[in-house]
């Protein structure tokens, strides 16, 4: 919605059929162009190189290591040769990465039952490799319930060579 | 980055001329607004510091009664223009020190003081503490947000790196005024809120320059 109303062709995609409803009922209200549609990040239904911009804020984490790195490739497939991303990412350093389960060395399992991934910056590094330039990897982080949970996550941005 | 001659006139100009003036609100004033003033139902708020006024145009767009105040009058200035080109009209913006604000006992019921508590020395937050509980009504929501020793900031003050008027993070040189300012532990802001209910302290940081700087703040949220 900002980015539409920023003059920009945005287009949101989420999993969630009341999300993407709500989206829809937004955009209406606001009489907004921009589009939503329900689809997977680890399977985009889009073209090689037709996108300028990318942002996965807040749900690139949630999921297995396997769909995470998946989806990241994803992002990196549609990108025009240029385009610029933005994703937030999960930091190992996320106090829940310690308190709960693990299934594999960088996936914990959280209380909802949602796999959630995390990495920490070399990881990162790696797994954005040769295809993207001007790679910068900020941390966010904030505490929860007076201090006693961390969320610790990376803002990472780059350019597709 | 900007330069900082020590005076926040000055620092408020010098900023807009930079074109790095901040303009989105952040994001745990937005938390603030929907987890505590929407639901409380809380319609008069003020802003201590506002500065250019980007919590200002949020309350103001959220149909709110908004009051600004800020020692710098270029602060205030930038904020009444950000507010015309907005198309936004009704809020009032007074030129006051945090430690005496010029309002009756009780006349708000919502009170914001973001990034801003660590520019007081300590009696002046003291002090700046108790008019923010007598200008608030029982039952109003506070927030404040004060430096933390977490910050890059912190740790070349401590070495006494700085003491320059040409502050930027490339040269790690901080100006007189950020060498003044008052980093708080966990411990002493519960002591220096005691007075509040429900109070909730988080701890927010972010990095700058590929994690090499970092920024930290503690989130102080309060019931009066």
């Amino acid at each position: 919605m900002y980015m539409a109303g920023r003059g920009m062709r945005a287009l949101g995609i989420d999993l969630s059929p009341v999300a993407i409803r709500q989206a829809r009922e937004w955009a209406e209200r606001e009489d907004a162009s921009a589009r939503f549609e329900i689809a997977d990040c680890a399977e985009l239904p889009i073209a090689d190189e037709c996108v300028s911009a990318v942002v996965a804020w807040e749900t690139l984490y949630y999921g297995t290591e396997q769909r995470v790195v998946q989806s990241l490739a994803e992002m990196l497939r549609v990108l025009q040769p240029g385009g610029y991303f933005l994703a937030l990412l999960k930091s190992k350093q996320d106090s829940r990465f310690h308190s709960y389960e693990h299934i594999s060395e960088h996936t914990c399992m959280s209380e909802q039952g949602l796999p959630m991934t995390c990495f920490d910056r070399e990881d990162i590094q790696t797994l954005l490799g040769e295809k993207t330039d001007e790679v910068g990897i900020e941390v966010l982080a904030h505490s929860l319930d007076n201090g006693r949970t961390m969320i610790w996550n990376f803002v990472v941005t780059g350019r597709k060579g | 980055m900007t330069k900082d001659s020590g005076s926040w006139e000055q620092y408020h100009e010098d900023l807009e001329a930079s074109g790095h003036a901040l303009l989105w609100p952040d994001e745990f004033v937005i938390r603030f607004l929907c987890a505590a003033i929407r639901p409380r139902g809380q319609r008069r708020v003020l802003e201590v510091g506002c500065g250019a006024g980007r919590h200002v145009v949020l309350f103001a767009k959220e149909g709110l009664e908004v009051v600004g105040t800020d020692i710098a009058k270029s602060a205030l200035d930038f904020a009444r223009r950000r507010l015309d080109e907005e198309g936004i009209s009704g809020v009032a913006l007074e030129q006051a020190h945090a430690a005496e604000l010029p309002f009756t006992d009780a006349s708000f019921d919502a009170l914001l003081a973001w990034r801003f508590l660590h520019v007081l020395s300590r009696e002046d937050a003291e002090r700046a503490v108790h008019e923010v509980r007598r200008v608030l009504r029982p039952g109003g929501s506070l927030l404040v947000g004060t430096r933390s020793p977490r910050s890059t900031h912190y740790a070349l003050a401590q070495q006494g790196l700085g003491e320059t008027a040409d502050f930027n993070y490339e040269n790690g040189q901080l100006s007189k005024r950020a060498l003044a300012d008052v980093y708080y532990t966990r411990e002493e802001l519960e002591s220096l809120f005691a007075e509040f209910k429900e109070l909730e302290i988080e701890h927010v940081e972010w990095t700058r320059q590929n994690g090499t700087f970092n920024v930290a703040y503690w989130s102080v949220s309060a019931v009066r």
